[in-house]
């Protein structure tokens, strides 16, 4: 099914970051097959509308992080490859994430034994696609 | 693809006759207005005067509204800001886009000033419409004067497109049509020279205004001749609007007159006259009138003391005067008493008081034409043979071109005859014929000063001047004298014939004037003495005098104050050329009042410019020339340069601590560049 | 031309009006195919810089170049190839939509009416209607199709958003992305619109009253402004007045907060921040709007709200 990305102006992250991020999860949640081409730049810039520099860009990023994969021809793909991140990269990311979950859980008043729930339900739900 | 080249000069042409067809309309009006309202009346009851058709063909304040109001729209509407942008950056150059609105605007007013005088000039045309001969050439004015509106037009752009600091500086420019109006309605009497005239004005005013508008208003990135052009009308109008100044601040508010370096006569007037005990006196006589009589040696005479005596000086003289110089009328006045701008050339009108029918001397007919006042038709013509009513012109015409035909007289002089007409009766008379070898040059009757003809009038007589002989004979035609031409009198413009009718004998004068002579130079005949020869009784040449008359004179200014405002360049002209040609000298004071005055005013001047021009950093070459227009110009000199040079504002140099001027990149004194702006810690540079 | 040259460099440009500076010293450089956008408070000078660039106005000092022409001379075949919109969207208001791209059309080489009619066409513009009669985005539409369809190789905008509806101001910004299509084409434009900016803009240039302050891509500003967030607990307090910090743009305060957005903070800075006395310094993301917001704003410690939180607090409980 094709990927809906849409990027929110004058939040705190910027419009290169989101669209990265949103491949990102898109990809990582499997809700892009290998085969179906991402959005060509300009099909993207105009869609947005926004500087196709900007998109051009974020598709470079994801390419070197190994996210995406050029075919000649035929556009851009979901790399087939997953696993670029180093080790302490991606442990990086995961406790950054981690910790921005927890925090927003206690603050909202839920036990940790609660949040771990949330956390379980969640990782059976999206990783049973996988 | 889209064609450039010409297509794009008409496309700015039409879209400028488009965009101010608005303002050609409102002209269009206005000309029909005034050319509507200074037609005759229809029912004119003033019988004493003819209409004067040319008249109405004098438009140039109207030309130079319409034109003014033309050339300043087209520029106005978008000359600053987002406008002018949109206006200029194109794909042309600036002197295009100039082009084309100037040749729109110029058509625009053609066609405004034009259409109406064209209509009227066919409705006038039409016989039954006016009272009065039509020839095309009365257009030529009209000619004249929309030539000279064109000179408005290019001084309307200009003095809608130039930057300047105070709004009346702009509008300096219009001088330039003003005094190129003045000189052709008052100077100039052919209308070659008046359409030269107009058309270095229009180079002039196109030059500048097309400068002007090339460098988007501003005056110092202007070419050299831009800014000469546009120098020499911002100085014309500051001529003119100091000569204006200088007359009221005299006049009204000081209350005397002007004075300057002007061309007078002297405040007290001199002429020859024959008294009525039949001799020669001369007459003092200012504004009041005559204020003493002297005899010809210039003794007083004890008789005519008394001014109610005076009164009765000439009682009982009758005289009439003729001119010997057929050139000598043209050029005597205005030019609208004669050249292009009259009817001179083109008709005289008859005297026509107390007739229901104007009469004409038309000049290519040689014929007199008479037209009815109410219906305004031709009635007919008046030839050698008399009356032939109706259009169809008579066979026989008058021969030679009338000389001498004064309005108000009954005699018309042509060279081989001169003829009475009695417009009323509608009758021709031959009243003398020349003899062989001799032309006419001129006829005069004696006047009665429009009184009317009573018993005691004494008998009037005729003049006839031919180019031999002087011949004087009653109105019946019975000879009365025929005396040689003066020789003294060379080149002398006018005879006129004097009788003495109360004094014993009736004795008679004939007394040749200079004025009038064509080939005199007219400074000149103002003083060069008259010539009279005092007639005997047996009607033989008598004596003759040769007496003098005073000349005019160059007048300096009469006050140090309006001395100083005369620029010196004008004062080294005039006393070059007046001096030269009237030959004047000057006493010590009046030599200080003509060269002391001005010139410390001029070195003032020029000094205070020096100074200023030091002050902004003047490059050597420019500093000279505002220094030398500061002395030859004096207060017009530093007027101008205000009016022109936009001054940059001045910082302190952060090097050497003077104040050094903006636009330069260099210090003027210490040569430093002008620092970046200072950094305060948050600048982001990358590119 | 060599692509490497910029399309537009200016050179110490600056302008005087009267005494005062409108323009001081402006040296910066436009890369070709770059969509540059020209940003500064009202007044700050950037229409003037731009009128200095096309030489519509003369420099009192500095000089411009486009194309590598001077401004003040460019020849026609130049300006043919440079598209621009003003702030007023000047027309001849008597025109029809029809006459304009006709007028329009004849001093272009290189006009393209396709462009002209979709773009009128886009903002439903009547050929028939006088350009004095339409909308102000209308208005934009038209002066926008008679820029765009000489298919202009730069595209000066002076304000181009202002006054538009949001549908208008979407359709502008359409135009200038169909306008980035075959990479070497540039545009360069003033703007209010900080999101518009932010969607399209490659780099940016900022005035700050007549002098430059910045000019670099839109990822290093927003690399180099960075907001720090000081947290006071307990009974310390932010100082009340705050030591020199260079690039200080904007300091914010709540009661035991003290937000601090920095202009490419060094090591120093850092470091300074440290001896504030705040129990906890982070930093804290910022958004473009923010950035830019606190940039083109007085320097240092200023604001519109009362300065005496604790008053204000005070005078809530009386409510």
């Amino acid at each position: 099914m094709p990927i809906t990305i849409s990027i929110l102006p004058g939040s705190n992250v910027s419009i290169y970051r989101q669209i990265i991020d949103q491949v990102c999860a898109a990809a990582f949640a499997g809700r892009i097959h290998d085969d179906e081409p991402l959005p060509s730049v300009r099909a993207l810039a105009e869609d947005l509308l926004i500087n196709p520099n900007t998109v051009s860009r974020a598709y470079s990023e994801l390419a070197r992080e190994g996210i995406l994969e050029s075919r000649p021809g035929k556009g851009m793909f979901i790399s087939k490859r997953r696993q670029i991140y180093s080790k302490p990269e991606r442990k990086r990311r995961i406790e950054q994430s981690v910790t921005s979950l927890v925090t927003e859980g206690l603050m909202l008043g839920f036990t940790p034994e609660e949040i771990v729930e949330q956390v379980t339900l969640k990782t059976k739900e999206l990783g049973g696609s996988r | 693809m889209k064609m450039n080249g010409t297509g794009v000069f008409q496309a700015i042409v039409r879209k400028e006759m488009r965009e101010n067809l608005v303002w050609a309309a409102l002209g269009l009006v206005l000309m029909f207005v005034v050319l509507i309202g200074s037609l005759p009346a229809s029912d004119n009851y003033d019988r004493q005067s003819a209409p004067d058709v040319i008249r109405i063909f004098n438009i140039t304040p109207f030309a130079a509204v319409i034109a003014l109001m033309i050339g300043r729209a087209q520029i106005v509407s978008e000359n600053r800001g987002d406008k002018w942008g949109f206006l200029v950056h194109r794909p042309v150059s600036r002197s295009t886009l100039f082009w084309g609105k100037a040749i729109g605007g110029m058509a625009l007013y053609l066609g405004a000033a034009g259409f109406p005088t064209l209509c009227i000039a066919l409705w006038l045309a039409m016989p039954g419409h006016v009272a009065a001969p039509f020839d095309w050439r009365m257009t030529l004015p009209a000619v004249a004067d929309l030539i000279c509106g064109l000179v408005f037009y290019f001084a309307g752009m200009l003095t809608a497109m130039r930057n300047a600091r105070w709004y009346a500086s702009r509008t300096l420019g219009i001088g330039a049509g003003i005094i190129c109006g003045m000189v052709i309605l008052t100077q100039i009497h052919t209308l070659s020279m008046s359409l030269a005239f107009c058309a270095a004005g229009i180079c002039l005013t196109a030059i500048a205004a097309r400068g002007t508008f090339i460098s988007g208003g501003e005056y110092a990135p202007q070419s050299r001749i831009s800014r000469v052009a546009v120098g020499v009308s911002i100085a014309s109008g500051l001529a003119v609007v100091g000569y204006l100044a200088t007359v009221f601040v005299m006049n009204y508010l000081l209350e005397r007159p002007p004075g300057g370096i002007v061309l007078s006569g002297p405040s007290v007037r001199m002429r020859y006259t024959v008294s009525s005990d039949g001799t020669i006196v001369q007459t003092l006589f200012d504004e009041g009138g005559s204020i003493q009589v002297n005899d010809i040696q210039g003794n007083p005479i004890e008789k005519y003391k008394d001014a109610i005596a005076r009164k009765t000086l000439e009682s009982g003289v009758i005289e009439a005067s003729a001119s010997i110089d057929p050139d000598g009328r043209r050029g005597l006045g205005p030019p609208n008493t004669d050249g292009y701008r009259s009817t001179f050339d083109i008709y005289s009108q008859l005297e026509s008081k107390y007739s229901d029918v104007y009469w004409y001397y038309i000049q290519n007919r040689e014929l007199i034409a008479g037209y009815d006042s109410t219906s305004k038709r031709l009635v007919g013509w008046l030839g050698p043979d008399g009356f032939s009513a109706g259009n169809s012109l008579p066979a026989n015409r008058f021969h030679g071109v009338a000389q001498s035909y004064w309005h108000g007289e009954s005699l018309i002089a042509f060279t081989n005859a001169v003829y009475r007409v009695d417009v009323a009766g509608r009758r021709v008379a031959k009243v003398f014929t020349a003899p062989a070898g001799e032309s006419i040059l001129g006829a005069a009757e004696t006047s009665n000063g429009g009184m009317p003809v009573l018993p005691e009038t004494p008998p009037g007589f005729d003049v006839i001047a031919t180019t031999k002989n002087v011949y004087v004979q009653s109105l019946d035609g019975t000879p009365q004298l025929a005396v040689a031409r003066d020789p003294k009198a060379e080149g002398y413009g006018f005879v006129s014939v004097y009788k003495a009718t109360k004094a014993p004998g009736e004795p008679m004068f004939v007394l040749y004037a200079p004025e009038g002579g064509s080939k005199l130079n007219l400074f000149a005949a103002l003083a060069m003495p008259v010539q009279v020869s005092q007639i005997n009784r047996d009607r033989t040449v008598g004596m003759h005098f040769t007496l003098p008359r005073p000349g005019y004179q160059v007048r300096p200014p009469e006050m140090p104050l309006c001395a100083m405002t005369i620029p010196m360049a004008w004062t080294a002209v005039f006393e070059l050329v007046a001096n030269y040609q009237l030959n004047s000298r000057y006493s010590i004071p009046e030599m200080t009042a003509t060269w002391l005055w001005p010139g410390l005013m001029a070195l003032a001047i020029a000094a205070f410019i020096f100074a200023w021009g030091r002050r902004y950093a003047f490059a050597p070459g420019r500093l000279l020339l505002w220094t030398a227009l500061g002395l030859g110009l004096g207060p017009l000199g530093l007027a101008l340069m205000f009016s022109l040079i936009d001054w940059p504002a001045k910082e302190k140099c952060s090097t050497c601590g003077r104040m050094r001027v903006v636009t330069r990149e260099h210090c003027e004194h210490c040569s430093a560049s002008f620092p970046a702006p200072a950094p305060d810690g948050t600048e982001i540079f990358e590119l | 031309m060599n692509p490497e040259t910029p399309v537009i460099e200016t050179t110490g440009l600056t302008r005087y009006f009267g005494n005062k500076k409108a323009v001081d010293g402006v040296t910066m450089s436009v890369p070709r195919g770059s969509v540059f956008a020209f940003l500064g408070r009202n007044g700050s000078g950037k229409t003037t810089t731009i009128r200095l660039i096309l030489g519509l106005i003369e420099p009192t000092r500095g000089s411009s170049r486009i194309f590598g022409q001077d401004s003040q001379s460019l020849a026609p075949e130049i300006r043919a190839r440079v598209g621009y919109m003003s702030e007023t969207h000047s027309l001849y208001e008597w025109m029809t939509v029809r006459e304009c791209g006709a007028y329009q059309s004849r001093f272009y080489p290189r006009w393209n009416e396709k462009i002209f009619q979709s773009i009128a066409g886009h903002f439903h513009l009547d050929p028939r209607t006088k350009a004095g009669h339409l909308s102000r985005g209308e208005r934009a539409g038209l002066s926008l199709a008679m820029t765009l369809a000489p298919e202009p190789e730069l595209l000066i905008l002076d304000d181009p958003a202002l006054g538009l509806d949001p549908v208008a101001r979407r359709s502008l910004l359409e135009s200038m992305i169909y306008v980035t299509r075959g990479g070497s084409r540039t545009i360069f434009f003033s703007s209010h619109m900080l999101e518009d900016v932010e969607r399209v803009a490659d780099y940016i240039a900022i005035l700050d009253r007549s002098v430059l302050r910045a000019c670099c891509s839109v990822e290093t500003f927003r690399s180099s402004v960075r907001q720090f967030v000081l947290r006071y607990s307990g009974t310390s307090e932010p100082a009340a007045h705050l030591p020199i910090l260079r690039g200080l743009l904007h300091v914010r305060r709540a009661r035991q907060e003290l937000r601090l957005t920095i202009a490419s903070p060094d090591s120093a800075t850092l470091e300074k921040l440290q001896t504030l006395g705040a129990a906890s310094l982070e930093e804290a993301p910022i958004s473009f709007n923010e950035a830019i917001t606190g940039y083109l704003g007085d320097r240092g410690e200023q604001g519109f709200f009362l300065e005496d939180t604790a008053e204000l607090e005070s005078t809530r409980g009386m409510v």
